[in-house]
């Protein structure tokens, strides 16, 4: 072996070892940076903006880019999941203190640099496009002296290109451009805060991905973005997953979920869901299963008392929300799992699942593999889809389906009931679960076949509502409903402690008892005093829907 | 006799005279103050109009949710109990507490206190997940000191605390909508 062979084998042994992992495994070695909360388009979004570009580039094959928001960002998980990455996988990070630091470590990752309009936001998605395709990263104007300065060459300048165009013009250049280039299967709608804060935290899985990212409305009274919106939802391949949220201020949840549900596919939230080009380099770690905390068998049956059965849930995907809040595991709470996570967040599925506490119960949800709203599934899709939740909820030994519908309602106006064919189709799918529930505030579904009951939510606790006034609603609720056993399901929603409703239970009148959702759902198989019903035609509707 | 006879047409006056004067003081549109009221539930701000005509009080609700804005009106007769179809009540919407699709409620109502406060009672049927039930409601709308605040006060049978709404008068020329 000559010393030329000897020092290339040397050498690719060193750096395989320091950059590639061992096969199959994500590297040991990475890197994390801390942001804080400003996400003006004005102040310090354009920075992080470049930064979460730049991440979705570096994450592209490896996982090497972690970011820690503040504790007061919407997802709370980063700083717990960071801990996880060290304690569970081993994960040495170091901490980048700078943009000016990070775009030295990762601008290898990329070929150039793209400019957005900063008098037009919509034009950063088209630049996260761009990012994604030409391995860009995104900058504005006043950043471009600094990713200069690191040698990397303009890719695309939108200064002007889109001055005095609607989002209709844009998006329609931008499809014309870059729509047959990007991936089929995931599609970004980077929505959600529009104007003088924007959070794309999403971006960099958008960008790995090479995904096109937009923020048409739904709204039918937009029509022109509409027809775009659809044509790209009838171009994604079947069974597509839009990633993102709705645009804010534009359409409504409802009309977002309602449109991409009747082509059959899945919504996967947040816009601001950070880290996901990382998350995704990870599997569960070696011998991990999930054991849920069951309570029954899927066969058992329970005999009620005359009581007032109460049971917790939290659905606003798990990330966010109640599971930091103080007081976890004082009550019985049962938590919807974003189940794709499994696909692409594996590691934060097992970060919960291994602090959990005995009160803790994951069920599967919303509404199937991804949130979507069933009333709209095409026929021929929905068996497909429900397959494939219920392997979701085999690999995350779940029982209970939550399902969810507010397309014809806005927030609590409008019914939020499912039709009858909805029902029969998710007791036809789901054989072996132990009951459904359904709702988001309350809803009025209510069925009992084969021993397995379809439960709606009676009581919706909103997070700024007083404690007193949730001890009065209720109490009264228990008034109201006097036949005993009377089955009280409520959802709680992300951002409430438990330790609040710790006090609220204390204030409650009568024979209460909180129970785990799966033996609420076993008592209120064993004695209907709940009245069957579906939706029925001629329930209130705020929202009409689309002409198709 | 016509001393008697004046004295009656005095009296027959004056009753309506101090009637109508006292009650013109509800007529108006009133905005609810949700700072110093008890807190509303899936609504997120409230406008009431009261139109006084004769014994008839008109009490329209002029509620918002984000863009979603609901009216809906009870006219009740002081005089008299009336049956209102869908007798509208502000529902705390995060409970599964529905109004039937169709419903009449018989209402009654009276002046009280100088005809400064208003008093409205009925009973009403409501939708619940074990089938059917009712709820008698009561309220009182009371005009406050200077007539520039209008205090609801509200009774569930169902509900051991009542629920208060402080609203204030906005100017006659001010049609905005909550």
């Amino acid at each position: 072996m000559n010393r030329v062979t000897k020092f290339l084998l040397l050498s690719s042994v060193i750096i395989g070892g320091f950059i590639s992992p061992t096969f199959g495994q994500p590297a040991k070695d990475a890197w994390v940076m801390r942001f804080d909360g400003d996400w003006n388009t004005a102040g310090g979004m354009p920075e992080k903006a470049m930064l979460i570009s730049l991440q979705g580039l570096a994450n592209r094959d490896e996982a090497r880019l972690y970011i820690i928001h503040p504790h007061d960002f919407q997802w709370e998980i980063t700083e717990p999941l960071y801990d996880f990455y060290k304690r569970k996988h081993g994960i040495r990070f170091k901490e980048i203190e700078s943009a000016d630091q990070a775009l030295s470590l990762f601008k290898r990752y990329a070929k150039g640099y793209v400019v957005w309009d900063t008098t037009i936001g919509t034009t950063s998605n088209v630049a996260f496009t761009i990012a994604g395709l030409e391995d860009a990263i995104v900058v504005t104007e006043d950043q471009i002296p600094l990713v200069e300065k690191h040698g990397l060459k303009p890719i695309d300048d939108l200064r002007g290109r889109y001055t005095g165009q609607t989002h209709t013009e844009i998006y329609a250049d931008a499809i014309e451009r870059y729509w047959d280039l990007c991936n089929r299967d995931k599609i970004m709608l980077m929505g959600g805060h529009r104007g003088r804060t924007m959070q794309p935290a999403m971006a960099d899985w958008g960008i790995r991905e090479k995904m096109f990212f937009h923020e048409l409305s739904a709204d039918p009274e937009e029509a022109d973005e509409v027809a775009l919106n659809r044509k790209l939802l009838e171009d994604l391949n079947v069974g597509a997953t839009i990633f993102g949220w709705h645009p804010y201020g534009k359409d409504t949840e409802e009309q977002s979920t309602m449109l991409l549900s009747s082509y059959g596919h899945k919504m996967e939230g947040l816009h601001n869901l950070p880290n996901l080009s990382y998350n995704d380099h990870f599997e569960f770690t070696e011998g991990f299963k999930f054991t849920n905390n069951h309570h029954v068998d899927l066969d058992e049956k329970l005999v009620s008392e005359k009581k007032v059965y109460i049971s917790f849930v939290q659905s606003d995907s798990i990330g966010i929300g109640v599971w930091t809040k103080p007081g976890r595991g004082k009550l019985p709470f049962a938590w919807q799992v974003t189940m794709n996570w499994t696909k692409f967040s594996p590691a934060a599925l097992e970060y919960f699942h291994e602090s959990a506490t005995p009160n803790d119960y994951f069920i599967g949800g919303l509404s199937g593999p991804g949130y979507m709203y069933p009333n709209n599934i095409p026929k021929d899709r929905f068996p497909i889809l429900m397959n494939e939740a219920k392997e979701l909820m085999a690999i995350l030994d779940e029982h209970v389906m939550e399902i969810m519908d507010n397309s014809v309602a806005d927030g609590n106006v409008g019914t939020v009931d499912l039709w009858e064919e909805t029902i029969d189709a998710y007791y036809e799918a789901f054989p072996d679960v132990i009951g459904f529930i359904n709702g988001y505030g309350p809803a009025r579904t209510w069925d009992l076949r084969d021993n397995r009951p379809m439960m709606s939510y009676d009581y919706y606790i909103d997070p700024k509502r007083p404690r007193e006034e949730v001890t009065a609603d209720l109490n009264e609720l228990i008034a109201l409903n006097s036949n005993l056993p009377y089955f009280l399901l409520v959802h709680v929603r992300e951002s409430n402690d438990v330790n609040s409703l710790v006090t609220v239970v204390e204030n409650l009148e009568g024979p209460v008892e909180v129970v785990p959702l799966d033996r609420f759902l076993k008592y209120a198989a064993g004695n209907k005093t709940y009245k069957t019903r579906y939706r029925q035609p001629d329930d209130p509707v705020h929202f009409k829907g689309y002409e198709f | 006799m016509k001393a008697l006879l004046f004295i009656c047409l005095a009296v027959s006056l004056l009753v309506p005279l101090s009637t109508t004067a006292a009650n013109s003081n509800f007529d108006g549109r009133w905005r609810l103050d949700t700072e110093r009221s008890s807190a509303l539930d899936g609504w997120t701000a409230m406008d009431l109009i009261l139109k006084i005509d004769g014994d008839k009080v008109a009490i329209e609700h002029d509620m918002r949710w984000r863009t979603t804005r609901v009216l809906e009106t009870n006219t009740v007769n002081t005089r008299k109990t009336v049956s209102i179809s869908n007798f509208f009540r502000i529902e705390q919407r995060h409970m599964a507490v529905y109004p039937p699709k169709k419903s009449k409620s018989k209402v009654s109502s009276k002046w009280l206190d100088d005809d400064r406060t208003l008093r409205v009672e009925t009973t009403v049927p409501v939708e619940i997940s074990q089938g059917k039930a009712t709820m008698r409601l009561y309220y009182e709308y009371r005009l406050g000191v200077g007539n520039d605040t209008l205090t609801l006060i509200e009774l569930h049978s169902t509900r051991n605390t009542p629920l208060v709404y402080r609203f204030r008068k906005l100017p006659s020329d001010d049609n905005s909508r909550p």
